[in-house]
Order: structure tokens, then sequence, then C-alpha cells
């Protein structure tokens, strides 16, 4: 278990990290969400014990996350937003070094790249230079490295920044396999849809602060406490509008189209269906009646709206 | 698997000498390796050519004078890139982020310098035996400025190699506070002029000013200069004018004045990459 207790970073006058708490449990995948700049990368690099927080602390399995703590890092598997490679290095030997770095017995180490290799789906290039990879191979060969030693905490800082759409999908599905390994996985992105399809936990990040922490359902349901109801009508779309105005729970009231609108909607479902058979009893031929799911993305720039202002 | 082994691990220190090892024997060298390879043997071969000719008037221990030279010019290129190039590729944080300390790092980084001082090394006593092989064909004819006594092999050797450790401190700690290879380079290089030559070339001109020539005196300045101890453990006329036994303290202070210069190099890249670590890279 990840435990996160007021982390604080202080540059001189510039607050980059602000009081961030959390807890993450073995198996959650945590979209940790930001613009540039927000503090994603500093709490991260906090967390590898590769920065001092100036205040504050986290704990894995009850053992401080501290650099004073050399063999802590044997549970933590980082993966920087940019890295090098070397030029004359073989993606094996690669792999070996690491794994020696990081303590894995070298009678032990053969099978241990095998089997990263089998996962990151980078087998066939296992005799390769590892500079001649492509970005996506390259990234994927990162994180196999990151996986050697088998930690429990994975911190993955823009895993999927530069990529193409079909190597990024590969590694959003190597993600939740390593999720259902039992690993506590933290994944930093700025881009938004990436990240809602296998985080079981999100964390928004502005000017340093958590704005939200939580399941992506219930972030979601508490910052948005009105849902979206779109209407479609196959006529009377603006009377409908009219006789909607004066309703309970009904308010913003915005034309897709003349017989298309949605409208905020604050009432349970019970509400909800009675007020649609309100409407068909009405004389309101409506074709469509949907709730619209608030994404990420409207989610985000809801939340760090306030913030910038 | 136990989750945390409470051992740090001490293997990966040598991980670079070894992988260096096997590339060499397994020949996937690349092309600008091979091609230094290659320049290499050629210049070992006219070196052997006119040793071999001129074998019958240089006395045996004459190769060993190289050694200090071909270390302070071959080890600079070798090791100054090692710490500014890690941060300069970005691979740096990866490595950091390992359990290794960066005492261990470091020593790591400096046992790169292994290979290519045996390698010179083997070279120059590859030369003494070239030089013997000419004596026994043309004869020997080289008495006078040196002793003919042997032991200034072994102890050229030895200064030879105290003095490379120096060089290795010197340049990983120019390397740690540099942010490029280029610039890394050139500051060793730069470093190295300064303790090597520029300032023994200022202080040795007021010594015999002070002091005057011809006293002997210079015999005990020199040994604090790699290539004074050198010249005491085989030029005649130099020892001559000392007393051995204090020649021999004051070329164990100079040899020890090296090894601090290397331990001090050493240190300093430790505890500037420890600064890394704790602050961050780019802060």
């Amino acid at each position: 278990m990840l435990e996160v207790t007021s982390l604080d970073k202080r540059y001189g006058q510039f607050q980059a990290v602000n009081d961030v708490s959390f807890t993450l449990e073995p198996g959650q995948i945590m979209g940790f969400i930001g613009s540039n700049g927000a503090g994603k990368t500093t709490t991260i690099k906090m967390l590898a014990t590769l920065l001092e927080p100036t205040s504050g602390k986290a704990t894995l399995n009850g053992r401080l996350l501290n650099s004073n703590d050399l063999l802590v890092r044997k549970e933590i598997g980082y993966m920087p937003d940019y890295f090098g490679l070397y030029e004359d290095i073989k993606v094996w030997e690669y792999l070996d070094m690491f794994a020696s770095l990081y303590g894995v017995p070298g009678i032990d180490r053969p099978k241990v790249i095998d089997e990263v290799l089998e996962l990151t789906d980078l087998g066939f290039k296992k005799n390769e230079f590892a500079h001649s990879l492509s970005r996506g191979m390259q990234q994927r060969l990162c994180l196999a490295r990151c996986l050697v030693h088998n930690p429990t905490l994975l911190l993955l800082d823009e895993p999927a920044s530069g990529l193409d759409p079909r190597a990024r999908s590969e590694l959003k599905d190597l993600i939740g396999e390593l999720g259902r390994m039992g690993k506590i996985v933290i994944v930093s992105s700025h881009i938004l849809p990436e990240l809602a399809d296998f985080s079981t936990v999100v964390g928004i990040i502005e000017r340093g602060q958590m704005l939200a922490f939580g399941k992506v359902k219930d972030v979601v349901r508490s910052l948005t406490p009105a849902k979206k109801i779109q209407v479609r009508l196959l006529e009377k779309g603006a009377e409908a509008s009219m006789w909607l105005h004066g309703k309970d729970h009904v308010s913003a009231t915005e034309f897709v189209n003349p017989n298309e609108f949605r409208f905020d909607f604050t009432g349970t479902p019970e509400d909800q269906a009675a007020l649609l058979k309100a409407m068909v009893d009405g004389g309101f031929p409506v074709v469509e009646f949907l709730d619209e799911e608030a994404d990420l993305e409207d989610l985000f720039m809801k939340v760090t709206k306030g913030a910038l202002n | 698997m136990p989750i945390f082994e409470e051992k740090i691990p001490d293997k990966p220190i040598y991980y670079e000498v070894r992988q260096q090892a096997r590339r060499f024997l397994s020949s996937s060298m690349k092309g600008n390796q091979i091609a230094s390879l290659i320049v290499a043997v050629v210049v070992f071969a006219v070196m052997a050519y006119s040793f071999i000719i001129s074998s019958k008037y240089i006395h045996v221990s004459v190769p060993v004078f190289f050694l200090p030279g071909l270390i302070g010019i071959i080890l600079p290129g070798v090791v100054s890139g090692l710490i500014s190039g890690e941060i300069q590729k970005r691979s740096m944080e990866s490595l950091l982020a390992t359990p290794l300390s960066t005492g261990q790092l470091v020593i790591a980084k400096a046992l790169r310098a292994v290979l290519p001082v045996l390698a010179t090394v083997a070279a120059i006593l590859s030369l003494v035996l070239i030089l013997l092989v000419g004596k026994l064909i043309y004869g020997d004819d080289s008495a006078g400025e040196f002793y003919s006594g042997w032991i200034s092999i072994p102890a050229g050797i030895i200064i030879s190699l105290v003095f490379a450790y120096a060089v290795t401190g010197i340049c990983l700690a120019v390397s740690a506070v540099t942010r490029s290879t280029v610039a890394s380079m050139v500051t060793s290089y730069g470093v190295m002029m300064l303790v090597y030559v520029i300032v023994p070339s200022i202080v040795a001109p007021i010594y015999v000013a002070i002091v005057g020539d011809g006293t002997g005196m210079e015999a005990y300045l020199a040994a604090l200069h790699p290539y004074g101890m050198v010249a005491l453990t085989a030029v005649e006329p130099l020892m001559d004018r000392a007393n051995a036994g204090l020649v021999l303290i004051l070329i164990l202070i100079g040899l020890l004045i090296q090894g601090a210069i290397g331990f001090f190099g050493l240190a300093f890249a430790a505890s500037r990459m420890e600064q890394l670590k704790r602050k961050g890279i780019e802060g």
C-alpha cells in the first residue's frame, strides 16, 4: 500500500507541490493528470526517491520512501518522462545491466529478461542494439527495464508521449495487465482520454495542489453534481424547452439544433423517469433522452479552470 | 522471492569492465573502435621498429618513460565523458534510481580506466621485450645516463598506475560538474595541463633561482611530479646527487600526493552525484 501524506516541494519561493496526499492499494492504477508544470513530475520524482520533499512523507508498505534508504528502491520501478539509451548496448544487455544493478541474482537474470521481454512484446528484438529500436519499442524497453526487479510500485512519467495511436493502445493494454498483476501503478499524462480507459483511480493536480482524487466515477460525480441530459424530438423543440424551463432540478438549457437540446439535471433517477413520462404525456415526440457521461476532458477543464483564474 | 534482500549489490560495479572486455573479445566493435585500433597498431609498429634498430644505444627502461605521457593523453579521452555523458544523454536518472550508492557508481565509472591502462602497460612492456631482442641481435652499448638496474621498470609502472588513478580522479571530478562530454574532455585536459605542466614550469625556475642549480636539491622537488619520480628511479646523475634513502621517502610522499588527488577527485564526483540525486538533475 502506498501512503502519501502532505507532500510538499518548494524551490525558493516557488511551491512546486503543495500538500499532496493520497493512498493507493495494490492493483490500483492511478491516472495522474495535470497540465504542463502542474507538479506531476516533481511528485513522481519524490516518490522515486530522486528528490527530497521539503516536508511530508510517502511510505510503501510501511517503509519510508527516502533517498537515504537505497534498498527501498528495489520496490520501485521508475520510468522517467525522457530517457536516454546507451549507444552500443544490446536490448538484453541493457536489461541484464539493470537487473544486476537491482540485485537480481545472475542465475535468474536470463529467465527474468525473457519474461519481461515477452510481457512487453519485445522478444524478437532481444539481440538488436537498443538505440536502433523505434520510439515505441524504446518506450516499451524502458518499461521492461522498470520491471526486471519485480517492483511493487511503478511510477510511469508520461509513458505515452510521442507514441503513435497503435503503440499507445498497446501500452494501455500493458499497463492494465500490470494492474491485474497486483502492482501499484501511477501513470502521469496531460492527455486525458488516454488515462480514462484503464485508470481505477484518478488524481488531478494543478499548480502543485491535488484538486481531486478518487475513483473515476466518484470524481466525476463529486465534481459534476448536475449531469447533462440530451433530448432529441421529432418536432416542437422550442416549446419543449419552454415547458422544461419551470420544472424542478432543471437548469441551463442549450440548443444543439432546433429539435435537439441539452440541459443540466440535478434530480435522482426517479425524478428523471418522472420527467420523461411527463414530457411524453405532455405530447412531445421524444426520440432520444440520454444521460451524457462527463468525460475526463470536460472534468479536467472544469476543475482546473477555477485554479487558473 | 524475498521482498527486501538486505544486501546492496556489489558486482554491478564491474559491469562496465566486463562488457568492455566481452565486446573486445567477441570483436563486435564499432567502426571508430576498429579505426583507433588500427592507428594504435601502426604507431606501435613504428615505435617497435625504431626501438629495434636503435636498441644498441638505448637502455631497456626507456620505454617506461612513455608510460605517464601515454596515460595522460589516453585516459581523459576514455574517462572524462563518463558522468557528463550520462547527464547529456539523460540516462543518469535511471542509474540514480537504482539501489547503487553514488560511491559505487563512481567506482564503477573509474574502473572503466582499468582496461586502457592495462593495455598501455602491456604495450610498453612489449617494447621493453623488443629492446631486449634488439640487444641480443645488435649488442649492448647503453651504459651512461641510465642505471643498468632493472628496478626502474617495475617502479615506473607502479608510479604510472598511481598517476593513472590521479588522472581518473581529476577527469571524473571535472565530468561531474560539466554538462557535456566535449566540455568535460577539454576541461579535463586543461586541468591536467595546469597541474602537471604549467604549475611545475612556474615552480621549477623559481625554485632553481632561490636554491640554485646543481646543488642536488632539484631531486627533492622532482619527486613530487610523476615524471620526476620516474626519472629519479632511472637517471643516474639525478640520483647520484641526492641521498637515495631520502629520495625513496620523497617518491613515496609524491605517490601519496598523487593518490590523494585521485581519491579527492573520486570523492568530489561522488558528492556531486549525491547532490544531483537529492536535488534533482534539472534543479
